[in-house]
């Protein structure tokens, strides 16, 4: 019999070679497909930042005019002109009627200028000034004060009181073309004929344009070194330039162009290390699917390696070109990954939203493959499987030497060999997650404490994970045939002894697939209860944060509207979206002589607030537990909620007496209230976003130091129109967009938004718009779109797990059945046994999900930042049961048709040949092991 | 030469295997009969074409020529659902590294063929208890082929050939492969012995291929092979 069957290694080595080419192109796809993603996505922020107008440097010194001729010979520069401007002031009568006098830099209309870089300027009206009592003015100072053109103006040259003053005839309007006037410092208010400018002051600059073509996005850094070339060509025309002596040149550089080059790198860079980071769960994936491959690696060729060493081979020498040739097929992989990587981007870049797409995008949007990104990936590629074998030979000698040594230091490692590390792990990790998730928004109240907890509940799932998978991969080996004897009635005897005894064999390779199978499912889960939860806790946020649907505040909408807020409120109700309303008017109070310890005061109607507000769980007012203290407060005039801060602070309950303390005028007012509820947190309705600001006052927490009173007991004592803030708070039918109606509300008012960005005014505030700008953000669109695309590129680690679980039993599976088929096994048993083993492992693996897909729910959902604002709510979990089923039901399907094909394929064996060949690897030499 | 009195008959039998451009011929117009009962023995020098009559016996393989009749049945014109009931009710192998299944017991692995036969519980508990007393085991049955040496691996591969579904042990073809390749002289004389007397005490039939002259002569028959083609018959 021979030993070894002719082309063992060949064929063998192909389709090992093959599984792992595709492991080891997970990685450099993973990190291509984020980096090209932020790559992609990016431009527009490179149009934004890039994109500065005609002029791309602005050069300037003494003398700088005299220097042209050399600037337009240093390579790379394309057009110049020089330019003038000196100091100077505009005085016109404003829209009061009373006169406004702008100081700032006025230029020199220049002919030759205009027919270089004429397309800096933007002339809204009129024309640019030809005599010397002519003028043009910067749009914006005209919209100020309402000048026209033939308006007079008077123009003082140099500083006011110094230079002669002219008037002037303003003849054209104009302002700078997109960001065209980033590149020049100070502020330009006018521009006139040349000998109109300050002779005293003036000053000559040049204004260059460079080769823009040599300029990309693609190499940033190549970019950044072409302009900073030209740059320095510059500062070489003054002959004493000497930076070696630290001799500067008369001549500096505004480098516009570098500058938006710079910020974009900065911003690029920020988001491909926030989204790598974001990745870290499959990052681990893939780190533990190489880990299986280089292992696999090494038992495919142990055979081989045995042979060279019983032939004198150093067995270093016969491991390091195993690793060689792995890291030869990760080079290759690289190349491979960087495309399966761009393609995954496009399914990035053509996300709205955790799975929703907008398939015009793929095509529509830009590419860029930087080479960033090109080096990244190939790092990634190279470098990630680099580690695994680094990893497996450390685990590999370490595991050696402790068996072969007779040293303190093996006695130790083999003693610590008995120390269970995942028990250890688990309660550990467990305990700390435990400890944090107690302390409820404790941790959240102090920065770093923030930090830590959060950086914990990132890290701390997987640490779990570990633990719980190696746990997970002992129970697997130690109850395998418990749970072939449990199936036998399900599955048949065979296939239950068989097969799922053979999972308790393979456990070091079973268990790290049923660990990639759970921790893909699990964030992939995670994934899409973060994308709906989001939403909804930013609703909940507003709905708290506002005290209804919308909030308008009424001090501010009388100011602007001359409108009183009787007849504001009565537009209101008339609103077919107009459910309930509640006017809610907030003044600050001492709780103690001390004059500090503040706290506002809400008075409200409180049967018409009962019908508008939402409580800080996000429940309606009137379905809450404050539902039955706001009727105790209607009927209680004197009575008061307070919040849970408060009572603890001064150790109130219900039925004792709260004094507050007011002193306008100089006069101390006190007002006694009797508690009658203490909730954990209420809401003043002054803010007018969710955001926050991470100084803010609210980093304290919203909610706290506030007190509900009623309205018509406070009126006594309050002046509400002077002495208090004053709010309109509203409530909508449900199938309302909030912000329509608002704007509907106001238009109807008289009310003019001043900017056009509703976000920006603080003058209402509403749900719907606060939800819309949280989730039109440039970082929750990003997110949510690398999250799609890691679901997908996570499934692909799933099929490589799987291949090599496969692949990596082949040769004693290959026997099995040939052996079955022997003893006159159909096909149809063998398939089945087969199957059964991969279906008992996937069920396995579902036990496992789910333990630990809902703790990674839980930790990466309170890991989330949404405001500055510390809610005693952080996140509000939505579990999308319909999309999770779909994800579950998306792998097992594929997985059953792997496992299928995995089966059916392991089916169509030689017989003569796999009995042969294998009769030679059942004896001592051969073997998987 | 056929005659259906024989329960394996092989007729001017050839097998061509292609190596790419290459082909070799492993075996040239063999032909042999053996009787119901009968021990015989396969001997020749490595790539004489011993294995490849042994799979065609067994039906692992197909000749490119000629025929193999088993219990009168041409086995090389019957589909693969015919050579399987074939192999499950007439062929056992026992090789020469025991091949048990690992993660069976010795009592699973030889009750495995019984189960695949479909054979009821009671029955295939019976004839399991009896083959591995026959093979003294029976205290070891519970114990997994890694607990077992390599004379008991191969008794209870022996147990397994002889395990055969429908009480039909009396026309079981067993095709040993080097069956006392991998053992020690002393353990390999047990095997040859236990190996001879159970096959013949339950009535089955051997065919043994071997390198060893010794294995040779316990044998009823001894053929020769060389080049693909038997050279001697003693």
């Amino acid at each position: 019999m021979t030993a070894l069957q002719v082309g063992y290694e060949t064929f063998g080595g192909s389709r090992r070679k093959a599984v792992t080419l595709i492991c080891l192109m997970l990685s450099s796809s993973l990190a291509a497909a984020i980096t090209v993603y932020v790559d992609s996505y990016s431009m527009h922020k490179w149009d934004e930042l890039v994109e500065i107008g005609p002029v791309a440097m602005e050069i300037g010194g003494a003398g700088v005019e005299h220097i042209a001729d050399g600037v337009a010979e240093i390579d790379g520069v394309t057009d110049i002109a020089i330019f003038a401007a000196a100091e100077g002031s505009v005085t016109a009568i404003g829209t009061g009627g009373q006169p406004i006098t702008w100081s700032a830099s006025v230029f020199r209309y220049d002919q030759t200028l205009m027919t270089h870089f004429g397309n800096v300027f933007v002339l809204n009206k009129g024309a640019f000034p030809s005599a010397t009592d002519e003028i043009a003015l910067s749009a914006e100072i005209a919209q100020e004060t309402d000048i026209d053109i033939g308006d007079l103006v008077n123009y003082t040259r140099g500083e006011p009181g110094i230079g002669g003053s002219y008037v002037m005839t303003v003849v054209g309007l104009w302002e700078f073309s997109g960001n065209s006037g980033s590149f020049h410092y100070g502020w330009q208010i006018a521009m006139v004929t040349g000998s109109m400018l300050d002779p005293r002051t003036d000053d000559s600059y040049l204004w260059i344009d460079v080769d823009r073509s040599r300029v990309s996005a693609f190499n940033v850094q190549g970019s950044l070194d072409y302009l900073l070339q030209i740059e320095e060509s510059i500062r070489e025309l003054d002959p004493t330039y000497d930076p070696d002596r630290d001799t500067g040149s008369r001549y500096w550089v505004n480098d516009g162009l570098r500058s938006g080059i710079t910020n974009y790198a900065s911003w690029q860079q920020g988001k491909r290390v926030a989204q790598l980071f974001r990745a870290g769960g499959p990052i681990l994936l893939v780190v533990l699917t190489l880990f299986l491959a280089v292992r696999h690696n090494m038992n495919e060729r142990r055979y081989e390696s045995n042979i060279l060493i019983s032939r004198g081979a150093d067995e270093n020498k016969v491991r390091n070109m195993v690793y060689k040739e792995i890291m030869i097929l990760a080079a290759l992989s690289t190349i491979v990954g960087l495309g399966l990587g761009a393609l995954l981007s496009r399914v990035g870049v053509m996300s709205s939203d955790y799975f929703v797409f907008r398939w015009e995008l793929f095509v529509n949007e830009p590419f860029l493959i930087s080479i960033e990104s090109l080096a990244l990936s190939a790092v990634a590629g190279i470098l990630v499987p680099f580690g695994a074998i680094l990893a497996y030979d450390y685990v590999y000698r370490i595991r050696q030497t402790a068996e072969e040594s007779t040293g303190k230091l093996a006695k130790l490692t083999r003693l610590l060999g008995f120390v269970k590390w995942d028990v250890l792990l688990v309660s550990l990790t467990g305990i700390a997650l435990i400890a944090m998730l107690a302390t409820g928004t404790a941790l959240q109240l102090n920065p770093l404490l923030r930090f830590f907890s959060n950086m914990i509940l990132s890290l701390a799932p997987f640490a779990l994970f570990l633990g719980m998978a190696s746990l997970f991969i002992k129970a697997l080996r130690a109850g395998a045939n418990r749970i072939s004897n449990r199936m036998e009635g399900i599955f048949g005897s065979i296939p239950s002894s068989v097969g799922i005894r053979r999972i308790g064999r393979a456990a070091s390779s079973a268990g790290p697939v049923a660990m990639v199978l759970v921790l893909t499912i699990s964030l992939a889960w995670s994934s899409a209860v973060i994308g709906d939860s989001l939403p909804l806790t930013k609703m909940n946020q507003a709905r708290f944060t506002f005290g209804g649907d919308i909030r308008f505040d009424l001090d501010a909408l009388n100011s602007f509207a001359d409108a009183n807020a009787t007849e504001f409120v009565q537009n209101c109700t008339l609103h077919e979206a107009y459910v309930a309303g509640a006017e809610l008017s907030i003044t600050e109070r001492m709780l103690s002589t001390g004059y500090y310890d503040a706290a506002d005061l809400v008075a409200m109607d409180p049967s018409d607030y009962l019908a508008v507000g939402y409580d800080y769980t996000g429940q309606p007012l009137n379905e809450s537990p404050l539902s039955s203290m706001l009727m105790e407060l209607e009927t209680s005039p004197m009575g008061a909620i307070i919040s849970q801060d408060i009572a603890e602070e001064y150790e109130l309950s219900v039925g004792d007496s709260l004094r507050s303390y007011g002193t306008e005028g100089g006069n101390v007012s006190v007002f006694t209230f009797t508690i009658i509820g203490i909730y954990e947190a209420l809401t003043n309705a002054l803010l007018s976003d969710t955001s926050g600001n991470i100084w803010g006052y609210y980093g304290a927490g919203f909610g706290l130091r506030t007190v509900w009173v009623n309205r018509g007991y406070l009126s006594q004592f309050v002046n509400f129109t002077t002495e208090s803030r004053n709010m309109y708070a509203m409530r909508v039918a449900d199938s309302s967009n909030t912000t329509e109606v608002a704007l509907d509300i106001l238009e109807a008012a008289g009310y003019q938004s001043t900017d056009g960005d509703d976000s920006a005014n603080n003058d209402y505030a509403d749900v719907d718009s606060e939800v819309r700008s949280y989730i039109g953000t440039t970082d929750y669109t990003m997110d949510r779109a690398v999250d799609t695309m890691l679901t997908i590129a996570t499934t692909l680690v799933i099929f490589g797990a799987i291949s090599v679980y496969a692949a990596e039993g082949l040769n004693s599976r290959r026997r099995e059945i040939a052996l079955m088929r022997a003893m006159g096994a159909g096909k149809r048993l063998i398939v089945k046994t087969q199957a059964t083993e991969l279906l008992v492992l996937t069920l396995s693996s579902i036990m496992l999900l789910l333990v630990f897909a809902p703790l990674l729910i839980v930790t990466t959902g309170l890991s989330q930042q949404t405001s500055y604002i510390i809610y005693p709510i952080r996140f509000f979990f939505s579990v999308p049961y319909g999309t999770l089923s779909l994800v579950l039901g998306f792998f097992l399907v594929s997985v059953t048709l792997f496992v299928v094909a995995v089966s059916s394929l392991a089916t169509r064996i030689q017989l003569s040949q796999s009995l042969n060949a294998s009769w030679s690897e059942g004896g001592p030499m051969g073997g998987d092991g | 030469m056929l005659n259906d009195d024989y329960l394996i008959s092989v007729d001017n039998v050839s097998r061509i295997y292609r190596v790419g451009e290459v082909s070799v011929e492993a075996l040239r117009g063999v032909s042999l009969d053996v009787t119901e009962g009968e021990a015989i023995a396969i001997m020749g020098p490595s790539g004489s074409g011993k294995t490849t009559l042994l799979n065609l016996i067994g039906a692992l393989d197909r000749p490119t020529s000629g025929s193999v009749r088993i219990d009168g049945m041409d086995i090389t014109k019957m589909d693969e659902k015919d050579l399987t009931a074939v192999r499950r009710d007439k062929i056992s192998f026992v090789f020469q590294f025991f091949n048990l299944l690992p993660v069976l017991s010795a009592y699973e692995n030889v009750e495995l063929p019984l189960l695949i036969g479909g054979i009821e519980e009671n029955a295939r508990k019976e004839r399991v208890d009896h083959l591995l007393e026959l093979v003294g085991l029976t205290e070891r049955a519970e114990h997994r082929p890694d607990e077992l040496s390599g004379g008991e691996q191969q008794r209870v591969a022996i147990a397994r050939a002889l395990a055969k579904p429908k009480g039909q042990a009396s026309s079981v073809i067993v095709l040993a492969d080097e069956p006392t390749g991998d053992l020690d002289t002393r353990t390999g004389e047990e095997i040859m012995q236990v190996l001879r007397e159970l096959t013949h005490t339950e009535g089955g039939t051997l065919i043994v291929v071997t390198h060893d002259p010794e294995v040779g002569q316990q044998m009823e028959k001894l053929y020769t092979m060389r080049d693909g083609t038997i050279v001697n018959v003693s």
